[in-house]
């Protein structure tokens, strides 16, 4: 009897050691250190989705035949007043309607008139940006994110009979916000590495490039907008390639894992 | 009395009539709020079995392993979705697995009431010496259906594709021959018997011209670009197999012709971005 009870407490002391093992097996932790639940795991994998979707969206209506306006009302935010949109040489800072009347094509009174020509593009332009090598980070909060890609892309365009094309080579990094329930775009910023026209040899061309001193580096020269001054700053943020610059500088930082927004850092300061 | 009466009739039957109607538009709503949905978790992992299922279709067809792709992805031959299976070019739709089979899979086979399997046993798959093709899926846009049973997607894929043209320059060098793909997918995914398959493709060609062509002037090429891809081409013909003018003869008229980028095109969204939907019916197909 007391062999047997022995025997009852060891199983049972199994059972509860295996208890604790299995579940420490199973367990998953956010950024915040918290323990995640299936239904959270589940949530985070929908976001990356999600945001990934909300990118391609950009590629697609960012390019000629989609429609800027669309895209700002559809997938970027519209409460923050810290919207960003920048590229190698410049930062543009302000709310939606400053990203309206720069990327986009105006409101009110300055919508622009050629609104849908503009987005169409003219006749013999094609552009498009490809999305590659996606890093996407949900915070551990899950309201905010980052991501990463990097862009092959092309565009073509044709005026008065004459025509040019160009590879263009780019890295986009971008802070997402959750806004009403969806994955909206907070920070975007692209980051040149390099255009080469069609034709062109790229290392030739940068050399050709480097004995030309007026060219500026990095979309350097970039001005706003009228009226739109101080909501721009012109920084440089990246360089291209070029016959002195490092071999593949790690710029932008790729996404790390993070509990909330604070603890990380900003494509709108990198 | 009797008008109080009266009064309290009215007044009852008012109540009456605005209680049947709320009871009405509730009874809508919620019938549309209890219609079933996946969850997030579900959602998410056919997101990504979905784009597993397009990579897959690239990694297969960049090697010539058609056949072998339609047994792993595509919807059974002999499923319920065989026969609304279809792969659209631009050339030229194949409606129906069997047309797929035969047409995209092997054109060449020998016996087309072979079963996928006993084709692959009897007529394995190969590409010539020399031939190469990739085919990138980028930017992807993938919705799946609340109901949890289809799913769609678009991408964006810049590729190649090599041959041996079988000649020689004159210090006797083998020559190579080629294409840049510049083209969009569109596919419509579904699930059949619990997996996730291949129903609907459709290529849109952007822009297709000839390793060495003069990008400048794509309409001298217009005509080459939308026929089959160069190693293809030139394998039916060395094998006097059933020429791609001939396979074309069985695919029905795409009713979207997709217009090439030339000087003179003016960009459009096209296909169209999949959009959030509840069930196939409710969306449109590609």
């Amino acid at each position: 009897m007391k062999m047997r009870n022995l025997c009852l407490v060891g199983v049972l002391t199994c059972f509860i050691v295996a208890g604790f093992a299995v579940d420490n097996s199973f367990a998953r932790k956010n950024a915040c250190g918290k323990e995640m639940t299936a239904q959270e795991i589940a949530e985070r994998a929908l976001d990356v989705a999600e945001i990934q979707n909300v990118m391609s969206y950009h590629a697609l209506y960012g390019a000629p035949g989609g429609n800027h306006d669309t895209e700002l009302e559809l997938i970027w935010s519209h409460k923050r007043d810290d919207i960003t949109f920048a590229g190698n040489g410049y930062i543009y800072k302000g709310p939606i309607d400053v990203h309206q009347n720069t990327y986009g094509y105006g409101t009110g009174k300055n919508k622009t008139e050629n609104s849908q020509m503009m987005a169409q593009g003219a006749a013999g332009t094609t552009s498009f940006r490809t999305l590659t090598t996606p890093i996407i980070v949900v915070a551990g909060d899950g309201k905010t994110a980052k991501a990463f890609w990097y862009t092959i892309g092309w565009q073509a365009q044709i005026q008065n009979g004459e025509g040019s094309a160009i590879w263009s080579m780019e890295k986009y990094a971008i802070d997402f916000i959750r806004e009403d329930d969806a994955w909206k775009i907070w920070h975007f910023h692209v980051y040149n590495d390099w255009d080469v026209p069609m034709t062109k040899d790229l290392a030739q061309y940068a050399i050709e490039k480097s004995k030309n001193t007026d060219q500026k580096a990095g979309g350097g020269g970039m001005q706003a907008k009228k009226g739109y001054e101080k909501y721009f700053t012109a920084k440089t943020f990246n360089e291209p390639y070029s016959v002195t610059r490092a071999a593949n500088p790690l710029k932008p930082r790729p996404p790390v894992a993070y509990c909330t927004f604070s603890d990380t850092f900003s494509y709108a300061d990198e | 009395m009797s008008a109080r009466t009266r009064y309290l009739t009215i007044i009852i039957s008012c109540l009456v009539i605005v209680f049947v109607f709320i009871s009405f538009f509730m009874n809508s709503n919620q019938k549309a709020a209890e219609r079933p949905k996946i969850s997030d978790g579900e959602y998410a992992k056919a997101w990504v079995q979905c784009q597993n299922l397009m990579s897959s279709h690239n990694y297969y067809h960049g090697v010539n392993h058609n056949l072998e792709e339609l047994a792993a992805i595509w919807v059974s031959e002999d499923g319920e979705f065989a026969k609304t299976a279809t792969f659209s070019q631009p050339q030229g739709v194949m409606e129906g697995l069997q047309m797929i089979k035969v047409t995209y899979g092997n054109n060449k086979t020998k016996n087309p009431n072979q079963s996928l399997k006993e084709m692959i046993k009897n007529e394995p798959s190969e590409y010539p010496v020399g031939t190469w093709g990739i085919h990138m899926n980028t930017t992807p846009v993938i919705e799946v259906a609340g109901d949890g049973k289809t799913a769609k997607g678009i991408w964006f894929s810049p590729g190649i594709m090599m041959n041996y043209t079988g000649q020689k320059d004159k210090d006797g060098n083998d020559l190579a021959g080629g294409m840049v793909f510049f083209e969009k997918y569109a596919a419509d995914f579904v699930k059949e018997k619990g997996v996730w398959k291949i129903w609907h493709i459709q290529m849109f060609y952007d822009y297709v011209p000839s390793i060495g062509d003069d990008w400048t002037k794509p309409n001298a090429k217009k005509q080459q670009a939308q026929a089959m891809p160069a190693g293809d081409k030139k394998e039916q013909k060395d094998q006097g197999a059933a020429s791609p003018e001939q396979a074309q003869d069985n695919r029905k008229k795409n009713p979207i012709q997709y217009e090439q980028w030339s000087p003179t095109r003016v960009s459009s969204i096209t296909p169209k971005i999949p959009e959030p939907y509840y069930t196939f019916s409710e969306t449109f197909s590609y």
